[in-house]
């Protein structure tokens, strides 16, 4: 399946800033919820594993990340990632484009498109719930960019602790359940029904 | 209705007998192949691919192997070494059983973990590290026609491109000229989707050979035990496997309606195991394994097109269809019609000219195109003209009842045979319908329904007449990888009266324990309580090509009746003898040989039984037994006119099926409980695809409705009451007159249901819907988005 998504939002910080950070994969890596950054394979290249958990599944891929463009003069960047499932049950891609804009000298507006395919169980079982759980990285993605760059040196330390991926799951999990769980509801004719226990 | 010729406690045609498989059913008694267990057992768990088509670049089972429990892992090179890694399919296409260099769609098997227990096999499967690397993925059939699309079965020799047959039947130039000639055409484009056939167990099997005698048995879900064993000899000949040595035996069966038909990787790759570790091997899917891998149903696109005069008389037809097979051509048709019988596309109407063509597609999917509960791509082909004929009387603005009386066969007409080659052997249309028009009150239906639309609210009334074609079949026209269509019974007469009954087809719950029995009983007045039915096992059964497509009944049926006559013969003689009279003086009751016009000098035929056994006649062969292999002359035509009606929830989409009047006609009815029982079924599984099964595909090839978290199936719950009603148009060349029944409720419910909800949202300008009618799709339908 592939999830598209387009997204921005704004930092409190000098674009020069936002770039060097968002533009240095050791930087920005402990803010991707559940990655773990590797080897760098070579200038552009770096192994990478993430694990998401959507529902019942847990998965854990490994692969790698590749800077494909990285154009310091316009602030804009592309990424291409693919992983595989480290326990053979599917595989994804990843493509994003970063453009970021200065709104003024202290604000930086971070705009990303990115394309995500995702092969196999996850797939299978997670559809409903993807985008949710997409949703929910991104949010906590915007969070931990804006705590390090708005933050100052103290909080900063604080702050340095990667992102756990589970707790996305979890967020991203009680958004989908009521509403998933409604839809299969109406399709054998108990949605009516059920929908006002739920309230 | 089927007329009774003997007492209730004989229980022959036409009693309600109650059904003798069914104590051990309701007690936990049955006997089902994930029951079997064998000393020194272990346990078989498959890796399946997540991708819809890629390289694989490495298995590593060290892992694996490492885990405690796990005994082997088996790929593909494993099976190469005994030239097992590839297997013919019943359509004489080729099928990988466990894959060497690529995997052609998501959930194929990859590798098979033995393990002492089951678990630690699901462990085992964990551990399995498998390298892939992913190519294009082809999912669309259209595209995969398109010139350019990648060629998916590189593995054979000559196939340029991903086409696998085209069938076509029909006059072609004489339909394109109807249709230019005419007073109204109608065209629309019907998708018939992809289904599963979810049966309560799941495929399996029990593998055992015995390396000192050479024998290999298995205790194997299904539903053709003796096809699969020559198959089998004939695959594994090399190997050292023979005929005679194989033993399958298919005990209780929780329910096949097609998908035990076909041979899975999973039962070769079990019986290597057991032949490669000399240990028993038991694999039983998970239902996931089973929705997901297992053959499909269905599948169709179709392009379906009618031609008219103005009054309505339907003149021509003509149905373009798309087949996605998926990766191979697994389906199950009979040899020579790898469209199945789609040539009753016709249905009940007298068309002048029709033309159908099917073209077979390979795509990234799991492959099948089983005859699910249907007798061979007849629901898809009724599904076609039930819808046109609804579309055709919007267009004219004509009543849909009255359009199909004015079009009907006529009773009179039969034989009939149809402009796309087949020969209906009886029916009469117009009485089905009327007598479910009577029984459901048709006009008054039409009047609430028009009072109903003033107030807003959405009711609709859909007819589906349709005419199935089951009893598969003359060998003339049938066979499966040659093995000609007929079947068998094999009757014995113990000394005492009592009777083993063995059939060339078997039961997975269609009761034929109880049936064939009675059959027996019918023809030979002996009780049915005294008539043991055996059936499913190689070692004892008459040879016979297996239990689907309604096939039971019409063939083995026959040749159940076919035997008992004959042992009646040999009976007359004995009773002349004993009797001392001569064969032409005696007449036949159920039960009794007397002498014309003194009907106390008789002979029981449990009298006759003892006698063949203790004082048969010098010079005639001791013993009452007798065996039939029937070649059916035709095939049977069961019909029936089903009428739904249907109220929608303008808010939600919600389609409430109210009321859902089914007529049947399958000739003389052997035990009216049993077919009750099969056309409740059969409705529910009719049903369930029109309002909510469907398994579909995203384009890297993902499977939804993979488990029964995505995949709807209706439970007690969603099913309405159902009402029935018969009429009895006997089949003329079947020895009791009898047709299929098993499938005719699921080829004629889906296109009633459709044709009621097309009906109720008509004047918002609704033409057609495709299945299933979920909430949203209606809802959609209803706000014109």
């Amino acid at each position: 399946m592939k999830v598209e998504m387009s997204k921005s939002f704004q930092v409190m910080a000098p674009i020069e800033k936002v770039w060097d950070f968002l533009s240095d994969i050791e930087q920005v890596t402990p803010c991707l919820p559940g990655a773990e950054l590797g080897e760098a394979l070579d200038e552009n290249r770096h192994s990478v594993k993430i694990t998401v958990k959507v529902g019942p599944i847990k998965s854990s891929y490994k692969g790698e990340v590749t800077i494909a463009n990285l154009d310091a003069v316009n602030h804009q960047l592309s990424i291409q990632g693919k992983g595989t499932d480290v326990k053979g049950k599917g595989g994804a891609t990843m493509e994003l484009v970063g453009v970021l804009t200065a709104i003024d000298d202290n604000v930086t507006e971070v705009k990303g498109d990115s394309t995500v395919t995702i092969t196999g169980l996850l797939a299978q079982f997670g559809s409903r719930m993807v985008v949710d759980v997409s949703n929910m990285m991104f949010d906590q993605f915007t969070a931990c960019v804006k705590s390090r760059l708005e933050a100052d040196g103290d909080q900063e330390a604080a702050a340095s602790k990667p992102v756990a991926g589970m707790s996305v799951a979890a967020a991203a999990l009680k958004g989908v359940v009521s509403r998933g769980v409604a839809s299969a509801r109406d399709k054998i004719g108990l949605g009516k029904a059920l929908s006002e226990d739920e309230g | 209705m089927t007329e009774l010729k003997t007492s209730a406690e004989i229980g022959g045609m036409g009693h309600s007998v109650k059904r003798k498989e069914d104590p051990r059913f309701i007690r936990g008694r049955g006997n089902y192949v994930d029951d079997v267990v064998r000393p020194g057992m272990l346990y078989m768990a498959i890796v399946r691919s997540p991708y819809a088509h890629a390289k694989i670049l490495s298995i590593n089972s060290e892992k694996a192997l490492a885990h405690p429990g796990v005994a082997a892992v088996i790929t593909g090179e494993t099976l190469k070494e005994y030239n097992l890694h590839w297997m013919p399919t019943l359509m004489s296409d080729t099928q990988m059983v466990l894959p060497i260099e690529k995997v052609m769609y998501q959930a194929q098997e990859v590798a098979a973990v033995i393990a002492t227990s089951r678990y630690a096999a699901a462990d085992g499967v964990e551990l399995v590290e498998v390298e892939y690397e992913p190519l294009e993925v082809v999912i669309d059939p259209f595209k995969a026609l398109e010139p350019g699309a990648p060629v998916l079965r590189t593995d054979k020799e000559g196939q340029k491109d991903n086409r696998i047959f085209h069938w076509e039947a029909g006059d072609k130039a004489a339909t394109d000229k109807a249709f230019k000639d005419a007073d109204v055409t109608i065209s629309q484009d019907i998708y018939i989707p992809r289904i599963h056939v979810a049966s309560i167990e799941t495929c399996g099997i029990v593998a055992e050979f015995d390396s000192v005698e050479g024998q290999l048995t298995l205790w194997m879900t299904s539903q053709a035990p003796h096809a699969h064993r020559t198959v089998f000899a004939m695959v594994a000949g090399h190997v050292g496997l023979s005929e005679e040595k194989i033993r399958i035996i298919s005990p209780d069966i929780g329910g096949g309606f097609g998908g035990k038909v076909p041979i899975y990787p999973g039962y070769v790759i079990a019986i290597a195991a057991t032949v490669v570790t000399g240990s028993p091997i038991k694999w039983v899917e998970h239902r996931r394994e089973n929705l997901q891998a297992d053959s499909f149903g269905r599948d169709y696109h179709m392009h379906a097109e009618l031609a008219a005069d103005k009054d309505g008389t339907m003149k021509a037809l003509r149905i373009k269809t798309i087949a996605d097979h998926g990766y191979t051509d697994a389906a199950t048709q009979p040899s020579k019609w790898p469209a199945g019988l789609f040539a009753i596309a016709t249905g009940s109407y007298p068309f002048e000219a029709a033309f159908c063509e099917v073209d077979g597609v390979y795509t990234n999917k799991p492959p099948g195109g089983i005859a699910y509960r249907c007798s061979f791509r007849v629901t898809e082909a009724i599904h076609a003209i039930e819808r046109l004929v609804d579309i055709l009387a919007d267009d004219l603005g004509m009543d849909p009842a009255e359009l199909r009386m004015k079009n009907f066969i006529p009773p009179e007409a039969f034989p009939y045979k149809s402009v796309l080659g087949l020969e209906y052997d009886s029916g009469n249309y117009a009485g089905a319908l009327k007598l479910a028009m009577e029984k459901i009150g048709y006009h008054d239906l039409l009047k609430e329904q028009k009072e109903k639309r003033e107030r807003g609210e959405l009711m609709g009334i859909g007819i589906s007449s349709f005419t199935e074609v089951v009893g598969a079949g003359p060998s003339k026209d049938f066979d499966i990888l040659g093995l000609k269509m007929f079947d068998s019974a094999e009757i014995r007469i113990h000394p005492t009266g009592k009777v083993l009954v063995r059939i060339g087809v078997q039961s997975q719950g269609q009761g034929h324990e109880t049936t064939f029995g009675q059959i027996v009983a019918e023809e030979l007045g002996i009780p049915v309580s005294d008539i043991k039915v055996e059936h499913g096992d190689t070692d004892t059964a008459p040879y016979g090509l297996g239990t689907y497509a309604s096939r039971s009944t019409p063939v083995a049926g026959a040749a159940t009746a076919m035997a008992s006559r004959k042992i009646r013969d040999k009976a007359k003689k004995i009773a002349a003898y004993l009797l001392e009279v001569s064969e032409d003086d005696l007449d036949w009751e159920p039960g009794k040989f007397f002498v014309k016009g003194v009907p106390d000098k008789a002979k029981t035929i449990q009298e006759i039984a003892f006698a063949a056994y203790t004082n048969h006649p010098q010079g005639m062969e001791a013993g009452l037994e007798a065996v039939s292999y029937y070649d059916p002359p035709n095939m049977t035509f069961p019909f029936g006119s089903y009428i739904c009606v249907v109220d929608i929830d303008s808010g939600t989409g919600q389609v409430k099926i109210r009321r859902f009047m089914a007529v049947d006609d399958c000739g003389n009815i052997i035990n009216p409980m049993i077919v009750e029982g099969q056309i409740h079924g059969g409705l529910t599984m009719g049903m369930a695809p029109a309002l909510m099964e469907e398994i579909s595909y995203d384009e890297e090839g993902n499977i939804y409705g993979g488990s029964f978290m995505e995949y709807l199936m209706p439970t007690a719950m969603e099913t309405p009451n159902w009402e029935t009603a018969k009429t009895c148009t006997p089949s003329p060349h079947h020895p009791i007159g009898a047709k299929g029944v098993g499938e005719s409720a699921t080829v004629g419910a889906p296109p009633a249901i459709v044709n009621a909800v097309v009906d109720a949202l008509s004047h918002l300008g609704v033409r057609h819907l495709e299945i299933p009618l979920t909430p949203e799709k209606v809802w959609r339908a209803i706000n014109g988005l």
